[in-house]
């Protein structure tokens, strides 16, 4: 059995209300969901709780998903909805996290680069993160498989039973929203 | 450069670089960009975008979550659930005798578990108990249980092939 049908089998399963089924489900996709929410986040605790609220939503609306097949995809689409209401709640105006000196991603914690320059590449990142959070939802699940999880697209249409157009489409539409929100950051 | 020629190229310079451009469009767009240097800065905007896009690190979450989770989950009753084991073939001509049995006296029982799965923790835990157990093993104090349980018990003896462990 391919990988595939072997995941819409635990989802059917998870529906009829099968916790193991769902259990073998959560062991599947809570590192991608919690990486995810951390990277958007910055806070492991937050990061947790997003993880933990998005698979007891999931498991209370899985009727309203209609291809299983698509289960990755949606379960992104549920924790970013949440990442979305908790940047609403922490950064009402969209502003900086006041700690955000301390978020400089790892590969950019160089000697060469001085304390000023880490705080703008750090306040820039977090301009990049609200402005993923905010794209819809169709382009920000294609976004972030390509861009943040390194997935080639040809993967992503079978994961997300799409066809390889679409994901196209939505990357590249996507990609012009990001690159308006973004203006200051990639122009000359 | 003609403003006509670049209102064509310029919505198209997102797809030309996520490769959703045909090979004969992207002829054109490569062209244009050639001579065109407000195309050309448009499309480093767009390259620059993607750069922006950091990676995410894997990372494992807590081991505890799955508990905290799992004291979440309410017993799932909507949907497909109960039916889904009566519409395997063996078990067809038994669910019939059942239903009959149930509705002559309005137990709807067809519809609604006697108990699901997860109100029965012993049962459910084990490895491979299956439903039409589960409910043999729940109805053996309600109403009507012994004809129901019967036909259920009947078609647990059907050779059920084993249910596949994916991966
Ligand atoms: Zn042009």
């Amino acid at each position: 059995m391919d990988r595939e049908a072997a995941q819409r089998r635990l989802v059917e399963k998870a529906r009829a209300g099968e916790k193991r089924a769902f259990n073998a489900l959560y062991r599947q996709y809570a590192p991608v969901v919690y990486s995810l929410a951390r990277h958007m986040m910055r806070d492991d605790e937050a990061a947790a709780d997003v993880t933990q609220e998005t698979f007891v939503r999931a498991w209370r609306a899985l009727d309203s998903l209609n291809d299983p097949q698509a289960f990755g995809g949606w379960i992104r689409m549920i924790a970013l909805n949440q990442v979305r209401d908790w940047a609403r709640a922490h950064r009402p105006t969209g502003s900086l996290d006041a700690d955000s000196a301390d978020q400089v991603p790892r590969q950019w914690a160089d000697e060469s680069i001085g304390p000023a320059e880490q705080l703008e590449i750090s306040e820039q990142q977090q301009q990049v993160r609200d402005a993923i959070a905010r794209l819809g939802e169709d382009q920000q699940v294609v976004v972030v498989m390509h861009h943040l999880e390194g997935k080639p697209v040809a993967d992503i249409s079978r994961e997300l039973g799409i066809p390889l157009g679409t994901v196209l489409s939505r990357l590249a539409r996507g990609r012009e929203a990001l690159r308006r929100k973004l203006a200051p950051h990639v122009e000359d | 450069m003609k403003p006509t020629e670049c209102a064509k190229i310029l919505p198209m310079l997102a797809d030309y670089t996520v490769g959703g451009l045909d090979v004969s469009t992207v002829g054109q767009v490569r062209e244009h960009l050639a001579e065109c240097a407000d195309c050309h800065r448009e499309l480093e905007a767009l390259e620059r975008t993607a750069a922006l896009l950091t990676p995410i690190s894997q990372v494992e979450p807590p081991r505890q979550l799955w508990a905290g989770i799992e004291r979440q989950l309410e017993p799932r009753r909507t949907g497909r659930p109960a039916w889904s084991v009566y519409l395997r073939p063996a078990v067809a001509v038994a669910t019939v005798a059942a239903v009959l049995i149930a509705f002559s006296v309005f137990v709807p029982i067809g519809t609604t578990p006697i108990l699901s799965n997860s109100d029965l923790p012993l049962l459910a835990g084990a490895e491979g108990t299956d439903y039409a157990e589960t409910q043999i093993a729940a109805a053996w104090d309600q109403p009507l249980a012994d004809e129901v349980s019967l036909a259920l018990a009947m078609a647990a003896l059907e050779p059920v092939a084993p249910e596949e462990v994916p991966q």
